[in-house]
């Protein structure tokens, strides 16, 4: 019996006011799976992982993570991960502190979780700002500890939105191998406007464009769909393609 | 330069002007609360004043000025104009944000008179009509336009010179601020001794208008150079045309007024120039990763209600929203320090009802919405908000009992010890029921909006919520306990059976109990069901 999908999403629509940010979005993303969701500015990327986490409640449709309804939040909560796109820090607390309290907002002991987390400070070179204040960090400083803080309790599915934005490439290098890592148990929802990053983990892409998923499969499905035979085509040259014509390819 | 600066300004001052307005009229709350307070000002003011504005404007007329009212008006108004053009001074925060883009779009002066022409347009729709619906009643009274005509020009020169000596005052104490390089709670030191002197020396010049029992430090003495006299000669010196009395210091004070606008002016435009150009990010130092102290670190409310502490202890601007309020309580303060007998007496039950004020008033009167960027993380990581409120009820109580301590170590001291005891140790339970009562009234109108209050750009909580808490919850809480006491006192002192009082102290105490319950679980359901939809 196959393992059941760590995402599942059955016709979920988001309308604000007349604006309808996601339409009928319907995808299944298996265990332990890097899935790269793409889409323009506006496309309802922040809307979906806003419903898939409990955040905001789907106007229709329905979904479960980790098989919990999203809209059971208690029972949610054991199973996800954040890191949105503004890193949900406590700047007045130390990087340490602030990790303690995300562990203990979850009713977890820093200890349980310290071994975990102080190897992904570490290999992200922030072990030795921990005792510093976050207020004092560099934007690249905060997304570290704020991507620590989103799996350092070990989810079933982490929710990352932009996860490299303000990293130096050596400190995103070392992001995109600590997801690969951490996708080894974990089911990685990775939304990114930076297409090499997904085209290099991401073992699924799903495209989103005006609130539609006009686009899923591998990374190398989608390139190969946009080949037109003439130039060499990669990941960019697909996306544009897809989010330009509006094509439902599935 | 002077003339591109200025035409620059006003392009800068227009544009904030407009974006205030877009501001106020861009939330129902905000345009509700103005609706209210000119509905209650439309009524009032002139309710209120409109016996002794007539009477001023007839006793002008008949040639026979009150220069004591004359002087206490003008006084008025230059107290009026030296808050709010400090207050304006003291609250730059938003440049902040935008100055990026304004530093490298104008010069630096006219960014400065920019600020300045729109802050003072804002503060003259803020007291100019008040002004001139007084000066309406003064005329109606004197049956005569010359006489309110006269005294406005005064009042407004006096307004103008006041708010631009304010506005420079704030501005020095700011650039003293920057260059000093203090931290934030030396800063909150420095903030709180000026006030009060400001307190003492305002007193100090009351006494010489108002009789000698009207003021609080009616037996200090006053220095000769600081009556009201010369206030009362400068309304004399401008109502001189109607036949006041003319003095020479009326003139030399109006000569004054009148230079003091050119210097005031450019004594502000020069030192906010100088604090543009300077950064006054202050770190407060303390750094080091801290511990949940013993206490606190064996529940878990108490490990989450660490974090407020801990902030306020690194960065007291949290704490914003209460300042004005604790500010307010100098005066009685000051009552209590000169009369230590009454301090002895009274002092623990008052200590008992503003710890419980203080309990529910630091942190628990927006919980969540002083939350709103952590949002994403706190809604996706507990399973309820239970423990995360009464971790802010253990952090408001542990600032509220401080208090019942301190009236515990005095209870003995006074002459009714064992009534004052039990009132301090009715804390335990009054105390954290004023945070869970402040709880269900924060919840009721959470501002999860940041703006501007107190110099601190944070969402603070409502003014609404405020005022409804401190004024309803400060009379529950802070008049409940003196009630208490008062019974306890009476009681002990054979004037009422003591099982009486002991039923009368425990009933008070349950329906405190009950209605820090109430709140508490209100606050819990409503943000339990609470999702991002609703920010």
């Amino acid at each position: 019996m196959p393992d059941p999908p760590a995402v599942d999403a059955q016709s979920l629509s988001k309308q604000y006011g007349s604006t309808l940010a996601v339409d009928s979005l319907s995808l299944s993303i298996g265990p332990s799976t890097v899935f790269g969701f793409l889409g323009p500015n506006g496309a309802g990327k922040t809307t979906t992982m806003r419903m898939l986490t409990g955040l905001v409640e789907p106007t229709s449709g329905t979904a479960t993570v980790a098989g919990t309804a999203v809209e059971d939040r208690r029972d949610l909560v054991d199973h996800v991960g954040l890191l949105p796109e503004e890193p949900p820090l406590y700047t007045e607390l130390t990087g340490r502190e602030q990790l303690r309290f995300a562990a203990e907002l979850r009713d977890m002991s820093w200890d349980s979780v310290a071994g975990r987390a102080l190897e992904f400070c570490d290999r992200l070179d922030l072990t030795e700002d921990l005792d510093r204040r976050v207020d004092g960090y560099s934007k690249g400083m905060r997304q570290k500890t704020a991507f620590v803080q989103a799996v350092q309790h070990d989810p079933d599915v982490v929710f990352l939105d932009e996860p490299t934005s303000g990293l130096d490439p050596r400190a995103a290098r070392t992001l995109r191998e600590l997801i690969v890592d951490t996708a080894d148990g974990t089911t990685v929802f990775l939304s990114t406007h930076i297409l090499p990053v997904v085209e290099e983990i991401a073992d699924e892409v799903g495209v989103l464009h005006d609130g539609d998923l006009v686009a899923t499969g591998t990374p190398a499905t989608l390139v190969d769909r946009a080949d037109d035979g003439g130039t060499e085509t990669d990941l960019e040259d697909a996306f544009l393609e897809l989010t330009s014509r509006e094509a439902a390819w599935d | 330069m002077w003339r591109t600066d200025l035409r620059r300004a006003r392009t800068a001052a227009v544009a904030e002007l407009r974006a205030s307005w877009r501001r106020l009229t861009g939330s129902w709350r905000r345009v509700a609360g103005l609706g209210v307070s000119l509905l209650m000002f439309g009524v009032a003011f002139p309710v209120s004043l409109f016996g002794p504005a007539t009477g001023l404007g007839r006793a002008l007329a008949a040639g026979a000025p009150p220069l004591g009212s004359l002087g206490m008006l003008t006084g008025t108004v230059a107290v009026a104009g030296l808050y709010l053009g400090g207050a304006s001074a003291l609250n730059q925060n938003r440049i902040g944000e935008i100055g990026a883009l304004v530093r490298t779009s104008m010069p630096p002066r006219a960014v400065t008179l920019g600020r300045l022409w729109s802050e003072l347009v804002q503060t003259a729709i803020l007291i100019v009509p008040p002004l001139v619906g007084g000066l309406v009643l003064v005329g109606y009274g004197a049956r005569d336009p010359v006489v309110p005509l006269l005294l406005g020009v005064g009042l407004f020169a006096m307004l103008l010179t006041a708010t631009l000596a304010g506005r420079a005052g704030g501005a020095t104490l700011r650039y003293v601020g920057v260059l000093s390089r203090l931290g934030a709670w030396a800063k909150l030191l420095l903030f709180a001794v000026v006030m009060v002197l400001i307190f003492a020396g305002t007193q100090m010049v009351l006494q010489s208008i108002l009789p000698d029992d009207a003021s609080f430090l009616g037996g200090f003495g006053v220095p000769p150079f600081l009556p009201g006299r010369p206030l009362q000669a400068y309304a004399a010196a401008v109502l001189a045309p109607v036949g006041t009395p003319f003095r020479p210091l009326g003139a030399v004070v109006a000569v004054s007024v009148l230079l003091a606008v050119p210097v005031g002016l450019a004594a502000t435009t020069r030192v906010e120039t100088a604090l543009l150009l300077r950064d006054d990010d202050v770190d407060s130092g303390e750094s080091a990763t801290r511990a949940v102290p013993d206490p606190l670190a064996r529940w878990r409310a108490g490990r989450l209600g660490w974090r407020h502490l801990i902030g306020t202890v690194r960065d007291p601007k949290t704490l914003a929203h209460v300042f004005p309020v604790f500010m307010g309580l100098i005066p009685g303060s000051f009552f209590l320090i000169v009369e230590p007998d009454v301090f002895l007496t009274v002092g623990p039950p008052l200590l008992v009802g503003a710890g419980a004020v203080l309990a529910g008033s630091t942190y628990c009167l927006n919980p969540l919405g002083d939350d709103r960027d952590q949002l994403p993380l706190v809604l996706t990581s507990v399973k309820s908000t239970a423990s995360l409120l009464r971790g802010r009820v253990v952090a408001g109580s542990v600032l509220g009992l401080g208090l019942a301590a301190v009236a515990l170590a005095v209870a003995p001291l006074g002459p009714e010890p064992i009534g004052a005891i039990a009132v301090a140790a009715s804390a335990l339970v009054t105390v954290p029921a004023a945070a869970g009562l402040a709880l269900g009234i924060g919840a009721f109108s959470p501002q999860f909006e940041r703006h501007e209050y107190m110099n601190v750009e944070r969402a603070h909580p409502s003014q609404l919520v405020l005022m409804g808490f401190m004024f309803g919850g400060g009379l529950f809480f802070g008049g409940g306990t003196f009630g208490l006491w008062l019974a306890l006192t009476i009681a002990l002192d054979g004037e009422l059976a003591p099982v009486l009082a002991a039923i009368v102290w425990l009933v008070g105490l349950a329906i405190y109990a009950v209605a820090g319950l109430l709140g508490y679980g209100y606050a819990v359901s409503r943000f339990d069901s609470m999702t991002l939809d609703g920010v």
